[in-house]
């Protein structure tokens, strides 16, 4: 074997540089293994000799050949390029290929990774030097495939390991370790820890999820594909192992050479910016009326009841350390039952969502690396209260070190979860307290927790100081159809238990401070209120008809069989909206043909053949991806691939849906609508699909009609309306496109008001291009729901008004009470109004 | 160097990149001297990564470079 020779050809054409000028510790001082480094002036790396690819690093700029010989040849593209997560580089070939001699390995941009990264010095090391007795470089400019980089000879390895044969087998293992590197363990980290390891002459292994890794050698470990916040542990066997085992761990914990506090410091001291008070915030004249976002509407007079987040305080040290293990062991399986429990309550409630809020609980207590932390303070003596906190504050700031928003709501989470066992650890009984009648909760905000243990049958209101009109507890109150207000001011907490006041969730305010005489007349208004509601359910069945003879067609928004069923009872003369996405959410595959065809004919027949059946088409977006529809992470998700776009993007999606609806075409008049159209060339690219689909099937008469929720469109009205059967006004989306403001943004969505002037003038601008060539304008948007808008919008020209489903026999009674002429008058009023607070003023005088 | 890479008229930007490199864009490629260029002390090689994109891989730090350059392209 010492008679051998390996030639590596340059992988790249360039500026050869030796190692140790290379400007970073882990190559320049050989760390990683000798070698030698060449800065790029071209693309492509190149095999340097006939081999085998035996890894390939996930982020692609790196990759390991290893030759005939048993020589492993390292190819590191650029400095810190990890951090390039891939981007900019193209590999050629994939783990265990065989390559020849100058065949491209990967491609990479190289003007891009310029621009990103520290370096472009590509390094070619070898990482079994053991297998080398002699290394011979080139120097000066070298051309790819061409002139030789380095010829190594090949010596017998010296002989090692035979630790075993002295029977010196004392094995010894670390806790485990969560890794702190941003980035994982990559070549950096991964030479350092392997160099570390080289000190000692015991076998050392790096473990991961039962996965081992020779800890001297990098490529193992780099093939571990070890990463942010997961836990590793070392194990070692040999003379030594345990002077190994603390070294490495320290070492690791130290994060291996990288700065690992930049990562998570700026998490764990949050700069404290102290809340300002915004210009726009509205300020009470009176000062017993406490102004609030209206979160969830309905009017409410009942109880203060504050829910207090009680401090929980408990000692950092306790004596026994196997008491405090039992005792939060313990908890946590009480904490688990407990959960369980409560998932398959709210679960036979139907509240499927907060039951799967509990189901995610339950894993995150089974998270063994918060519980392996636990259990290594309390072995500290800390006690199990202090342990528990700490272990999952940690790892709170592990998560937070991560920007995403998926991993904010676990944050959330998690917090829940620690309140939770720490409540049982400290012995406090949430279900202690019992609430009296008529009770409104009042909380800085609700935890899922918090609600799930509420009495609901005792609640009538919630009051949150933060949030908004997306957060926890203001999709509880409209899901349990109670009136709510979130982002009160903070006064509202030192308000007197029991205390009598009066929530108005429409006009967002609290009352603290009623005479009997206003509360009285509140009362007769509920009872009012009441009658009108029952009332309006014995006529849901009759037509919608205003005085003056103008029928409007009240249909349903729905989103499957059992709604359609529901809309039905309630009066629905059709479904103005069917919401497909139900068909494809949570589902592993895409539901094919058949499938589909099949539900949409359930759909149909629930509602009869004479009734209108608007199907929209898939309405997703990179917001909410679909399982089995992976796509990439968008900027900005409200402005990327949503809607249509998704479904022109790749046809055969569309196309299967359409057959689908298609097909169901006579049980019910099935019409279709494209979601999200911004321009005339996407209506008419997806028109004509339904078109080609429509000749193959032999079927005719279905309309086609859009969604308006893109400004573009409304303001070219006119030339959709020449394409499309219908319009269909979604205002939730107009209304945020419009505003440019996020309906779900905590400190924006209180502004974003489908009864903006700047909104209705955009429905008025759709009416008047639709008219022009005879078609129909609809709204499907929350508007259609609201009593205070459907005047507006019968005055603007809408004809068909697509509600929620409870909303339908109101907005059928209100249609019945409205005169055409009396809306227009209305209209042409509001449009010339300036914002939406004044138009809510005039609508309210009225 | 200005003049090697066809005339200050010629240079669009000029940045310091991946420590050692100037990157320059350019109008057009056609006066660019890539032998005189590489003639010269402090340039190890030449790249031409993109249609109007030239890289010098300097035997140094390029950021005093680009400062220097774009002084001088300023004035």
């Amino acid at each position: 074997m010492s008679e051998q020779r390996l030639e590596l050809k340059a992988p790249v054409s360039g500026v050869v540089i030796p190692l140790d000028q290379v400007p970073d510790p882990v190559f320049a001082q050989k760390m990683v293994g000798e070698g030698i480094s060449i800065d790029p002036t071209s693309e492509h790396l190149l095999a340097p000799c006939k081999g085998k690819i035996i890894q390939m690093h996930p982020s692609q700029h790196a990759i390991t050949l290893e030759s005939e010989q048993g020589i492993e040849v390292l190819m590191h593209i650029g400095l810190d390029t990890v951090m390039l997560k891939g981007d900019g580089f193209t590999p050629l070939v994939a783990e265990g290929d065989l390559v020849e001699q100058g065949q491209p390995l990967i491609d990479f941009d190289a003007d891009k990774i310029a621009l990103a990264a520290r370096s472009l010095m590509t390094e070619i090391i070898i990482t079994n030097g053991d297998q080398v007795s002699r290394y011979q470089f080139t120097s000066g400019n070298v051309v790819a495939n061409r002139d030789t980089l380095m010829t190594l000879e090949l010596g017998t390895p010296a002989n090692t390991d035979d630790i075993e044969q002295q029977g010196l087998t004392k094995e010894c293992s670390s806790e485990w370790i969560s890794i702190p590197n941003p980035t994982g363990i990559h070549a950096r980290p991964a030479a350092a820890l392997a160099a570390e390891a080289k000190m000692f002459q015991s076998r050392i292994k790096l473990e991961r999820d039962g996965q081992f890794a020779d800890a001297k050698s990098v490529v193992a470990l780099m093939g571990l594909n070890v990463k942010l916040a997961e836990q590793v542990r070392i194990v070692a066997k040999g003379r030594d192992a345990d002077e190994a085992v603390d070294a490495l761990t320290v070492a690791i914990c130290d994060g291996l050479g990288e700065d690992v506090s930049t990562a998570v410091e700026p998490a764990t001291q949050p700069i404290e910016i102290e809340e300002e008070v915004s210009l726009l915030a509205k300020v009470s004249s009176d000062p017993n009326i406490l102004l609030g976002i209206a979160a969830s509407p309905g009017i409410a007079i009942g109880n203060v009841h504050q829910l207090e987040h009680q401090q929980l305080s408990y000692e950092e040290l306790a004596s026994d350390a196997n008491a405090e293990r039992n005792a939060l062991t313990d908890a946590i399986e009480r904490a688990k039952a407990d959960l369980k429990t409560l998932q398959a309550k709210l679960q036979a409630d139907g509240n499927v969502s907060n039951a799967e809020i509990f189901a995610a609980h339950q894993e995150l207590l089974e998270d063994p690396a918060i519980f392996q932390q636990a259990k290594k303070l309390i072995k500290e003596g800390k006690s199990a209260p202090y342990s528990w906190n700490q272990a999952v504050q940690e790892q709170i700031k592990v998560l937070r070190a991560v920007d995403s928003d998926v991993i904010a709501g676990r944050v959330a989470d998690l917090e829940d979860v620690c309140t939770r066992i720490l409540k049982l650890l400290l012995g406090i009984d949430d279900e202690a307290t019992t609430l009296a009648e008529q009770t409104i909760i009042v909380a800085e905000d609700l935890t899922p927790s918090d609600t799930a243990n509420l009495d609901r049958s005792k609640v009538i209101g919630f009051v949150t100081t933060l949030g908004g009109a997306t957060s926890h507890a203001a999709i509880l109150a409209r899901s349990m159809n109670l009136p709510a207000l979130a982002g009160v001011d903070p006064q509202v907490l030192a308000l007197q238990q029991g205390l009598q006041v009066v929530l108005d969730g429409d006009a967002g305010t609290l009352n603290i401070a009623a005479t009997d005489e206003q509360i009285e007349q509140l009362r007769q208004k509920q009872q009012q209120q009441r009658e009108l509601a029952e009332q309006a359910q014995q006529k849901a069945h009759q037509p919608a008809v205003t005085s003056d003879g103008v029928a409007i067609e009240v249909v349903a928004n729905i989103g499957n069989v059992k709604d359609a069923i529901e809309a039905c009872k309630h009066g629905a003369e059709g479904v103005g909206l069917l919401r497909s996405e139900f068909l494809y959410l949570d589902q592993a595959t895409e539901p094919n043909e058949d499938q589909q065809a099949q539900v949409y004919t359930e759909i149909a027949d629930a509602l009869g053949s004479d009734k209108p059946l608007i199907v929209r088409t898939l309405d997703v977006g990179g917001d909410k991806p679909l399982p089995y529809l992976p796509m990439p992470s968008e900027e900005n998700p409200f402005l990327g691939e949503r809607g249509i776009r998704i479904g022109l993007n790749r046809p055969s999606i569309l196309k299967r849906q359409v057959r689908a609806i298609l097909r169901a075409h006579g049980h019910a008049k099935l019409k279709i609508m494209f979601p999200m159209i911004a321009t005339l060339p996407e209506l008419k690219a997806a028109k004509q699909l339904v078109q080609q689909e429509a000749a193959d099937l032999g079927v005719s008469g279905v309309e086609v009609g859009i969604m308006v929720e893109v400004p573009s469109t409304a303001v070219l009205s006119e030339h959709f309306a020449a394409e499309a059967d219908f319009f269909s006004v979604g205002t939730n989306d107009l209304t945020q496109y419009a505003l440019a403001m996020d309906r779900g943004h905590p400190k924006l969505g209180w502004q974003v008001d489908a009864l903006d002037p700047a909104v209705l003038r955009l429905i008025k601008m759709t009416v008047d291009g639709a008219n022009k060539h005879g078609k129909w304008v609809g709204v499907c948007g929350g508007a259609a729901s609201d009593l205070l808008a459907v005047p507006v919008l019968i005055g603007l020209g809408v004809t068909e008004l697509s509600c929620s489903v409870p909303a339908i026999p109101e907005v059928k009674e209100l249609v019945r009470n409205c005169s055409l002429a009396q809306c227009q008058a209305l209209a042409e009023q509001v449009l010339q109004q300036p914002d939406a607070e004044s138009v809510r003023a005039l609508l309210q005088k009225l | 160097m200005i003049s090697q890479l066809g005339g200050r008229d010629n240079i669009v930007t000029v940045m310091a990149c991946a420590t050692n490199r100037l990157r320059f864009t350019l109008q057009q490629k056609e006066q660019l001297a890539i032998q005189q260029l590489t003639e010269l002390a402090c340039v190890n090689a030449v790249m031409e990564p993109q249609s109007k994109v030239v890289h010098l891989l300097l035997n140094e730090d390029a950021s005093p470079w680009a400062s220097e350059l774009n002084q001088q392209l300023s004035n």
